[in-house]
């Protein structure tokens, strides 16, 4: 039997030494220590001031027959206000270069740059969604505080540096989720949305889990970096087929989340049924976060994980395929590492089932489910490229979809009236946008030019991005992802102008107009529709905003200073 | 200690929480009894590796599996209810208003 | 005996008792009962009617939500428990990181208290 403490243990944390050094440690995570309080103090002060404007509703309800919202005003107002103290906190932090809580955090010019993108596109998904709450029956506070821990916890998943703290990070960013789409509590589609959600999500942290205890079971780590030591510094005759094996799970749990390929099932679905401003969220931030941890994860954790086990996938023998391209699989998927065999596969599927699925869908939230997954197939090309350019792009597109999805949220959750309907609503259908272009133009001209940028056509935003990601695809030889990305843009063209030609050349079939777009909206979508007209003048200014990635670079070449030596 | 038979164990008992969730049409709960078997195996596994390691790492993430996964089933039962108020069922047949 | 077993011995012996102790218990009311069963008495008892229903059908939703209650504060226990057993071995800092956790726990209690969730009616 194993005695559980020696006579000569020394606990770690006993003298002011080592304290003095978690006082630093916990002022490089003071932001998010600052969201996750903030989010306590608002649900403890709308818990207790709701009762009082519970009472004065009641009378309102009982006398004048109209339901006030209860304290979502006061409270997103404080969240926003919150998103603000948090990024004003970050940019005055005084560490940004640091490794904390005896590894379990990370904290550098990468994770910085996703962490300001995280907290602006929920800033932004809370501002575009202000006036939806208002109106529509989301009558509870609790929905923006969700929003807010949801946030900082994917503040805390990106700068996870251990698979105990990446675990315990997308768990609290799961549970808020599956509460969150299920939050219309009245809806037979939202709570369905929720319950689907939560098996699928439950499902893919399974397996993530399970990838897990296998990567720890056969290397005894859990750590990322140590990770990379040991994966680096394997010779020639030792195999790491288990962890190969846990890497794969743990990849799988991670692509379902950003609904890459053959996991995407529960997508579109989940969409439509979750609340509109819920999905704007869904759409944008989970997938920077966890893209984000895929940079670290897989370019420099697993990136020397190779065994020449029987996984290296036999594509090249199919018959019946043109030689050129039986060549062409074969190089691709011979000559690449395990991790961007898998990253290859879901991108080439994402960006074909993106497009293909979009084409025949009547419900707007479906089709934009689905042209997010092509979205997800291009961000995949820059992440399976393995190289300092890849990423580059990969984060240039990252800001880019960012901007779009904002923008095409925005137009969307602009209020619209029915006829013989007295409440606010929002479009649904397809066929709603047929009277855009009547009622309100300049929504219209908004949504045909996003449109066109999402699909790509030259001078716009979109363009830049899936420019920047061929090329690098290319400069790294995956000729085929490439070819397949060009080809599955203009497969996508056809949807979005059909969407444009509805706007603009339809037959009215609904009888709705487009209010007024509220004030708030109204700015986002002048600064984001500027955004997206005038990124030609200079494309670089995102690339320069990348330049972060050069810490990264420092960090590949040290790793590859490591395997050289040891080759 | 045979490392063999202990993961065969636990790759058993997660294959079959997934059967459970793929293959089960009768109702939600049995989906939820089956995603706490998964995590349970991965809770094994990560006990059987720890001792075979002989490092803590193993048994303090297991514990930390137990915590969330608690949390998990707990507002997994909550969504259950919330459904349940709304559609008055909780079979998997009736899943299926979301189709595209 | 190796020396594992010994060391588990009085669990063992312990589950014997407890056992033996809880069936001579069971066992004693049997013996020692008056039983003299006529109708009423072995007939089903509900307010003096008839049972309407199956007695095993469904519960009422309100225990779901208890249960949903009770999984999260149960829970604390598994790391109170390590945490008490080197409370001696960690400073102030261990002591007062505990304190932060179960503050969160209360306030989310608080939070269902005011929420009513509590309530049974």
């Amino acid at each position: 039997m194993v005695q559980p403490f020696p006579d000569d243990f020394k606990p770690v944390l006993e003298t002011d030494f080592q304290i003095f050094l978690f006082e630093n440690h916990f002022k490089t995570v003071f932001p998010e220590i600052f969201c996750l309080f903030a989010s306590v103090l608002l649900l403890i002060y709308g818990v207790l001031y709701a009762r009082i404007h519970q009472a004065n509703a009641d009378t309102l309800r009982r006398k004048m027959k109209i339901f006030p919202p209860i304290m979502v005003n006061h409270v997103s107002l404080l969240v926003i206000l919150a998103f603000l103290l948090t990024l004003i906190l970050m940019f005055n932090n005084p560490i940004m270069h640091a490794t904390i809580f005896y590894n379990t955090l990370v904290c550098d010019d990468l994770i910085f740059f996703c962490k300001i993108l995280i907290i602006c596109s929920a800033l932004l998904s809370v501002c575009i969604s202000l006036d939806y709450v208002r109106k529509q029956a989301l009558n509870a506070f609790e929905y923006i505080i969700l929003l807010l821990l949801a946030t900082c916890s994917m503040l805390f998943l990106i700068s996870s540096a251990d698979m105990i703290s990446m675990y315990l990070a997308i768990e609290l960013q799961s549970l808020c989720f599956y509460v969150l789409a299920a939050f219309k509590r009245n809806s037979e589609f939202s709570t369905e949305a929720g319950l689907k959600y939560f098996v699928l999500g439950a499902f893919s942290s399974g397996v993530l889990l399970f990838g897990c205890s296998l990567i720890y079971g056969f290397t005894g780590i859990t750590n990322f970096s140590e990770l990379t030591k040991i994966f680096s510094c394997t010779g020639e005759n030792q195999h790491f087929t288990g962890a190969l094996i846990g890497m794969i799970f743990v990849a799988v749990g991670f692509l379902f989340k950003i609904t890459a390929v053959p996991f995407h099932t529960w997508a579109p679905d989940v969409y439509e049924g979750s609340p509109t401003s819920v999905t704007a969220f869904f759409a944008i931030t989970p997938k920077i976060a966890i893209l984000g941890l895929f940079v670290r994860l897989f370019e420099s954790s697993f990136y020397d994980l190779n065994t020449e086990a029987a996984f290296s996938l036999q594509l090249g023998t199919t018959q019946g395929v043109s030689t050129t391209f039986n060549k062409l699989l074969s190089m691709e998927f011979t000559s690449t590492l395990p991790w961007q065999k898998i990253f290859l596969f879901c991108s080439i599927a994402s960006m074909i089932v993106g497009a293909l699925g979009a084409m025949n869908q009547k419900k707007i939230k479906r089709l934009l489910a689905y042209s997010s997954i092509g979205h997800v197939g291009y961000f995949l090309i820059g992440l399976c490229c393995g190289t300092v350019e890849g990423i580059q792009a990969l984060l240039i597109n990252l800001i880019i979809y960012l901007v779009m999805t904002i923008n095409i949220f925005a137009i969307i959750l602009s209020p619209v009236r029915r006829d013989f309907v007295h409440s606010v609503q929002r479009i649904k259908y397809i066929s709603d946008l047929s009277v855009l272009f009547k009622t309100n133009p300049i929504l219209a001209i908004t949504l045909a030019v996003n449109f066109f940028s999402m699909a790509g056509l030259p001078p716009l935003a979109g363009f830049w991005g899936k420019y920047y990601l061929l090329f690098s695809a290319f400069s790294c030889e995956l000729y085929l992802v490439a070819i397949v990305g060009g080809l599955a843009t203009v497969l996508s063209c056809v949807y979005y102008i059909r969407l444009v030609h509805i706007s603009y050349f339809e037959k009215i079939q609904n009888r709705l107009i487009f209010e007024r777009v509220p004030k708030i909206n109204g700015w986002i979508l002048a600064i984001t529709f500027f955004f997206i007209l005038f990124l030609f003048v200079s494309p670089g200014a995102t690339r320069r905003s990348t330049s972060i990635t050069r810490s990264l670079l420092q960090r590949i070449e040290i790793r590859d200073h490591i395997t050289d030596r040891h080759a | 200690m045979d490392l063999v038979k202990y993961l065969t164990f636990s790759f058993l008992l997660f294959l079959l929480g997934i059967w459970g969730i793929f293959f089960n049409r009768k109702n939600i709960i049995i989906m939820l009894m089956s995603i706490e078997l998964m995590l349970l195996a991965v809770n094994l596994n990560f006990l059987v590796f720890s001792v075979y390691l002989d490092d803590l790492i193993g048994q303090l993430f297991a514990l930390f599996v137990l915590t969330v996964a608690a949390a998990e089933s707990a507002i997994g039962l909550a969504l259950l209810v919330v459904y349940y108020r709304v559609r008055g069922t909780i079979a998997v047949e009736f899943i299926s208003l979301l189709k595209g | 005996m190796t020396r594992s077993s010994v060391e588990y011995l009085g669990i063992l012996i312990y589950l014997v008792f407890s056992c033996a102790l809880a069936l001579l218990i069971i066992g004693l009311s049997f013996v020692f009962s008056v039983r003299k069963p006529d109708t009423e008495k072995i007939s089903a008892y509900e307010c003096g009617f008839d049972p309407f229903d199956d007695a095993r059908s469904r519960f009422d939703i309100r225990f779901y939500l208890v249960a949903i209650l009770f999984i999260i504060f149960d829970l604390e226990v598994t790391f109170l428990f390590p945490w008490a057993m080197i409370l001696n071995r960690i400073s102030f800092f261990g002591f007062w990181s505990m304190m932060v956790f179960l503050i969160i726990l209360t306030i989310g209690f608080l939070y269902e208290w005011k929420k009513g969730a509590l309530n049974w009616s």
